[in-house]
């Protein structure tokens, strides 16, 4: 394979990664580690550093379009980026001193438990109203979105901000040690915990990622993990990927949506397991 | 309602800087490519990058100088091709930093102390991810 093959193979997968992240509110690092390290054979170390930067381009790219359409809620982003940037910055650095077998094994059981939980899911209307939260109130978190697929604005009030900031030290942990955006997990903190409706999780979700995936991208940096004709070409694919993927969000039913979010969980878990025997 | 307006326009500023960051560090990863293809010297190193990726070593014409903010500025003279790329991918690092920067600002004119302290907070640990990393 060529320099000019290999990059614009790269870039194909960052097209995909790119696409199916923003859709599913991921970072996309979990398709191009796999596919970086199975199928092309690169070095781990040098994939999970392309995987750091495709993550920080995904969620820009994405963003944009969430954000102007006032898809992501902010505040309840910015405020989660406190726990999640000081779990990438401690993940990066576990990442030097843990055993990555117990990990994979670990969140591969997280994972499934996920999928589950976020497949059996109710309905919006026919879940019960979150239970007051004072921190919410604090912080102004509550808020609203346009939904294409009902054609009105839903209200939402946000609960359990504790227990979600708790799990998003977790889900930044998780994304430092291994270079994904770790969406699997912000999303259900944001869904399940947190009483956002799944849209809104997954825009939020997609916003936070970026600014998760910087606090660790530093540490890689300096480490000599991000090789640039490596990163670079994958990068500009998820890009592309994260744009069309961020278009076709807003007219999806949530229904399928979850169905496809827990699908693909479930198949990394599946991966993971794998890595972990 | 103002609070409302406040918050439109803090929106509209973050979607700006996320999309002005993502075009500039695409320009500038495109350029370096260009720039690499050309070059005969950078071309003939980049023809050995496929077995080095799977040791595990960076890309030869990058190795050494592309693990500091310095050293990637420094080979911009002798090899611009690599170097360009990398200034591209860390450009597209800054874009989420410089995005949590307009929000501190934002926050700041909306009166909003708070998150003010929030952004800042979430600011300093990125600065810091830099500088300890």
């Amino acid at each position: 394979m060529t320099p000019s093959e290999l990059t614009v193979a790269l870039l194909g997968v960052g097209l995909f990664a790119g696409a199916l992240g923003a859709l599913l509110g991921l970072g996309g690092g979990f398709v191009v580690v796999p596919v970086l390290t199975l199928f092309f054979g690169v070095n781990i170390r040098l994939a999970i550093g392309a995987s750091v930067i495709a993550v920080i381009a995904t969620s820009s790219g994405a963003a944009v379009a969430y954000v102007r359409d006032h898809m992501a809620n902010m505040r309840v982003g910015m405020f989660l980026e406190l726990a999640t940037t000081t779990g990438a910055v401690t993940g990066a650095f576990l990442g030097s001193i843990l055993v990555p077998r117990l990990l994979y094994a670990i969140f591969a059981l997280a994972l499934a438990q996920s999928a589950l939980a976020v497949a059996r899911r109710r309905r919006l209307e026919d879940r019960p109203a979150p239970p007051p939260d004072a921190w919410a109130d604090a912080l102004g978190l509550h808020g609203s979105y346009p939904d294409q697929a009902r054609g009105r604005t839903v209200e939402y009030r946000v609960a359990r901000t504790k227990l979600g900031f708790a799990l998003m030290y977790v889900a930044g942990t998780v994304s430092g040690l291994l270079g994904v955006g770790s969406g699997t997990l912000k999303v259900p903190a944001m869904d399940l915990a947190m009483g956002l409706p799944m849209k809104v999780s997954t825009a939020t979700s997609n916003f936070m990622i970026g600014v998760t995936a910087a606090a660790s991208a530093g540490v890689y940096f300096a480490r000599g993990d991000v090789d640039p004709f490596l990163a670079a070409p994958i990068a500009v694919g998820v890009l592309i990927g994260a744009l069309g993927g961020a278009r076709l969000l807003g007219g999806i039913q949530p229904r399928l949506l979850r169905l496809l979010f827990a699908g693909a969980v479930l198949v990394v878990a599946v991966s993971m397991l794998l890595k972990a025997l | 309602m103002e609070g409302q307006a406040a918050t439109a326009r803090l929106e509209g500023a973050v979607a700006l800087v996320l999309r002005v960051g993502v075009t500039v560090s695409c320009a500038v990863m495109g350029a370096g490519a260009v720039v690499t293809l050309v070059a005969p010297r950078s071309r003939r190193e980049t023809a050995r990058a496929v077995p080095a990726l799977r040791r595990g070593v960076l890309h030869p014409a990058g190795t050494s100088s592309f693990h500091s903010i310095g050293g990637v500025l420094g080979a911009l003279a002798h090899d611009p091709g690599p170097a360009l790329v990398m200034l591209g991918v860390l450009l597209l690092v800054a874009t989420p930093v410089a995005r949590v920067a307009v929000s501190v600002v934002g926050y700041a004119l909306e009166g909003d102390r708070r998150f003010v302290s929030i952004t800042l907070i979430v600011l300093a640990v990125l600065v810091a991810s830099f500088a300890i990393g």
